[in-house]
Order: structure tokens, then C-alpha cells, then sequence
């Protein structure tokens, strides 16, 4: 009996956005289920910290490829590739504001991951100054924030890559109010997560600044005990810190080379461990039905990609037909559940048309 | 004891010192465009390269307006000296 040889991988970008409250994705790493179901349907998942990152709970698995958001954007509009890498040597950056305690714990966690994990971390660089990490909210109810000081940021990002960093932890603290009724919801299961915003924005900052894998856990004090805390927030109340899956992730993230640019200008030190990844390989982008508004998918429908729209409701409701996708020559296909998604990836990937899964068929002509 | 951020393990630890102007800022944006037909990338980065360099931004709501259909834009800009 022959075996019919597996299907090429079908490179698939899976995009949650972050901070606008999605029933899955919107908590703490609460789509990596669905991501490790996308990554075994396609072969290849491309996604982004906010998918994967659980606090002290994280998943390595080859085929997800873990690309920081705007670096994710810019790899979607064609202007990155990506480079599967063994390893990075993932640089510590800490903010001058976080209390004695709360930085041993940081420093401690990274030090867990060296010595049972195995990964290569360090150096350690401190800001200059506090990053002063402000909180807020769009009009929308979507969670944005900013820095009272980007250049310190700039600056230690810079002194841990010429230290020889390949990629880059950030932690930053940030501003705490424990009875505030944002953080019971989101402990209780809804609303949005009001750090994600200002996350995004540091994480975004130092990767468009530096071009290396960067990712970003917040500094807190822990919590008091909730019995009624929400299964998806629930990895974030399990450890002192929300360092390890950012440690896990960058520790195998892809380098970022400018297209155009040569291997060796790229991440020397890195070997490298698979082809590189382009967009013009992409077969399909996965987004919340009502979350299509963000740069990588539009880059990804505007060159006539399949949009997978996957009913995860959020604070938005930028649905297809709201931005006129399909009138622009969109390929959109609906899907009820990432099961759903999953199963519109393996179809595409065995080369089955969409359309012969559907009832009616029209005739041709 | 609990003390202020310091380096207590500063034989690990380096302080950094490179220049990037502190004049460096992060500003809020919200933007409404019409929809209008056709590609949006494009003209949402133009919309927004006038107000700084974007760092991070969403469509976040698609609302009716006098001549159509507008997009609701919120974003993060970074403005240099």
C-alpha cells in the first residue's frame, strides 16, 4: 500500500489583535489552542506574541513561527522576511522603575530559564530612567498606552545589541490599580485587557527601532487570591512574573531581514534553520471577523491572499463587508469557530476549492 | 528590605549610555477618512505619515457619514525633534 506523501506546509498568518477584548486571544495567551490547531492544519503558522504568550504558560512547537507585531505587519506588506533560526541570544532590557523585589524575581525567572531550559540569556542592561508607562483607552474601548520616555527605551535596546543580543525581553512596570473594575472584568472573564495596549506600543517601538525579535512582559505585583478568577486569565495569577513565555518565544523567534538585504548582514551569530519565509509564500490569513481593520491583513486582502474571518467577538465590529473587502476583489471565507478556520486551511493546502465545500453550485457560465 | 530600582547584581548589569534625543514623543491620533472604493492600505498610511511616523494603528470602527461610508482610525504616532 503506498502513503501518500503529506501536502506542502500552507505558510498561514494568524492574527488576534491585541488590547480589544476577543473571547478568544483576549486573555492570557488564550489562542494558543487554536494556534497550535492552525500550525498542525497548515504546517506553518506565523503569529504574534499576544497569540502565544500565557504569563508562566507557553508552547514551542517548530512550525509556529513567533513574530512581534509590527514586525509582523511589516513581514505581511513584504518589506521582512523571516528566518527560522536554532537559537537567539535574548538580551534582558529592565525598567529602571521596577522595586528591587520585583526585579530579582524577573532576574530569577531568567535565570530558571537558562538552567532547565536551556536557552542562552543575557546580557541584563537597565534604562537610564523610568519608561513612565501610561495607561488608556481608545474611543473605541480598545486599550492603547504610551511612555513618558521612548528614547531610554531606544537607548538600552541599543546597548544590548551592540552587547551582542540577538533578540530582546523587555519588561517594563506598570501602573497598578487592583480594585479598579477594568481588572475585575478582565479577571472575571470580560472587557478588554488594559495593559495590551501599552504592551504593543513598547514591543512596537523597539522592534521597528532595532529590527531583532522583541517582545514585552509587564512588571506587577501579584494579586490577591480571586476563587472566581476566569479560566483564560488564569495563566497570568500562576507565577511572580509574566516573563517566561516571552523568554520561550524569542528564544527560537525568527531573525528579521530587510528584503534585499544579504544573509550575512543579518543576526551574525544566528545559524541559520530553514529557508526564508516571504510573503509572496503566504496562503492564508486567519483574523476576528470583526478585527480585519489592522495592517496586516488589509496588506494580506489587498494582493487577493484568503482572508479567513473567524467569529471571535471583541469591541469591534470592522467587519469585511464594513471595509468593502469583497467589493475590492477579497477572497473571504467565514468561519463559525478556528476548527472551522482549520479545516478551510487543510482544503487549501490539499488544493481543494473553497467553493466545491459549499452548496449551492452554481453552473459555470 | 524593600529598596529602590537598583543592581545589586551589577556584575551582570550595564547601564546604558548612547545617544537617542529625549525630545523623542509618542502622541495619541484619531483619524476619520471616507472608505471611498479600493485599496485602503495606501491611503491610511498617507493619512497618517502627515500626523508622525506610526507606530501602531487599527481601523476600529467603520461609521456612515455625508457622502459615505468612513473609516475610524486610532493610532500611535512617534514624533522626533
Amino acid at each position: 500500500m503506498s502513503v501518500q506523501p503529506a501536502p506542502l506546509p500552507l505558510p498561514t498568518l494568524m492574527v488576534v489583535p491585541t488590547g480589544i477584548g476577543c473571547a478568544i486571544g483576549g486573555y492570557a495567551g488564550d489562542a494558543l489552542p487554536s494556534a497550535r490547531l492552525l500550525a498542525a492544519a497548515s504546517g506553518c503558522l506565523i503569529t504574534h506574541p499576544n497569540v502565544m504568550n500565557g504569563a508562566a504558560l507557553y508552547w514551542s512547537d517548530p512550525r509556529i513561527h513567533y513574530v512581534e507585531g509590527s514586525a509582523l505587519d511589516r513581514f505581511a506588506a513584504g518589506e521582512l522576511a523571516l528566518r527560522p533560526v536554532r537559537r537567539q541570544r535574548v538580551g534582558l532590557l529592565l525598567d529602571a522603575a521596577i522595586e528591587h523585589d520585583l526585579r530579582l524575581r524577573h532576574l530569577q525567572v531568567a535565570d530558571g530559564c537558562r538552567a532547565t531550559l536551556g536557552l542562552e540569556i543575557g546580557p541584563v542592561v537597565t534604562t537610564d530612567v523610568p519608561l513612565g508607562v501610561s495607561l488608556r483607552q481608545g474611543a473605541s474601548g480598545a486599550s492603547w498606552g504610551s511612555l513618558e520616555r521612548p528614547d531610554a527605551l531606544l537607548r538600552a535596546g541599543e546597548a544590548l545589541r551592540a552587547a551582542g543580543a540577538t533578540a530582546i525581553a523587555v519588561v517594563a512596570r506598570f501602573p497598578e490599580d487592583p480594585e479598579s473594575e477594568a481588572l475585575a472584568a478582565y479577571r472575571g472573564g470580560s472587557g478588554v485587557d488594559v495593559l495590551a495596549g501599552a504592551e504593543a506600543v513598547i514591543s512596537h517601538l523597539l522592534c521597528r527601532h532595532l529590527s531583532i525579535p522583541c517582545a514585552h512582559a509587564p512588571a506587577l505585583s501579584p494579586l490577591e487570591l480571586n476563587p472566581d478568577l476566569d479560566p483564560r486569565a488564569a495563566g497570568e495569577e500562576l507565577g511572580t512574573t509574566f516573563l517566561p513565555c516571552v523568554l520561550v518565544g524569542l528564544s527560537r523567534a525568527p531573525d528579521l531581514v530587510a528584503r534585499g538585504a544579504s544573509a550575512a548582514s543579518t543576526a551574525a551569530g544566528c545559524a541559520a534553520a530553514g529557508p526564508l519565509l516571504t510573503a509572496d509564500q503566504l496562503g492564508a490569513v486567519v483574523a476576528p471577523a470583526g478585527a480585519l481593520g489592522g495592517e496586516a491583513v488589509l496588506a494580506c486582502a489587498e494582493r487577493g491572499m484568503p482572508v479567513i474571518a473567524v467569529h471571535n467577538p471583541s469591541v469591534l465590529a470592522v467587519t469585511a463587508e464594513a471595509l468593502g473587502l469583497g467589493e475590492a476583489g477579497g477572497r473571504v471565507l467565514e468561519a463559525s469557530s478556528y476548527a472551522e478556520a482549520a479545516g478551510w486551511i487543510t482544503a487549501l493546502r490539499e488544493g481543494i476549492s473553497p467553493a466545491a465545500l459549499r452548496r449551492p453550485i452554481t453552473q459555470l457560465n | 528590605m524593600r529598596r529602590s530600582s537598583g543592581s545589586t547584581r551589577s556584575d551582570r548589569s550595564q547601564r546604558s549610555r548612547l545617544p537617542v534625543s529625549e525630545l523623542l514623543r509618542l502622541e495619541p491620533v484619531a483619524l476619520s477618512l471616507p472608505r471611498g472604493s479600493g485599496p485602503l492600505l495606501g491611503k491610511i498610511r498617507a493619512a497618517l505619515a502627515a500626523e508622525g511616523e506610526p507606530l501602531r494603528w487599527a481601523i476600529t470602527a467603520v461609521e456612515a457619514g455625508p457622502h459615505g461610508p468612513e473609516l475610524r482610525i486610532e493610532a500611535m504616532v512617534m514624533r522626533r525633534p
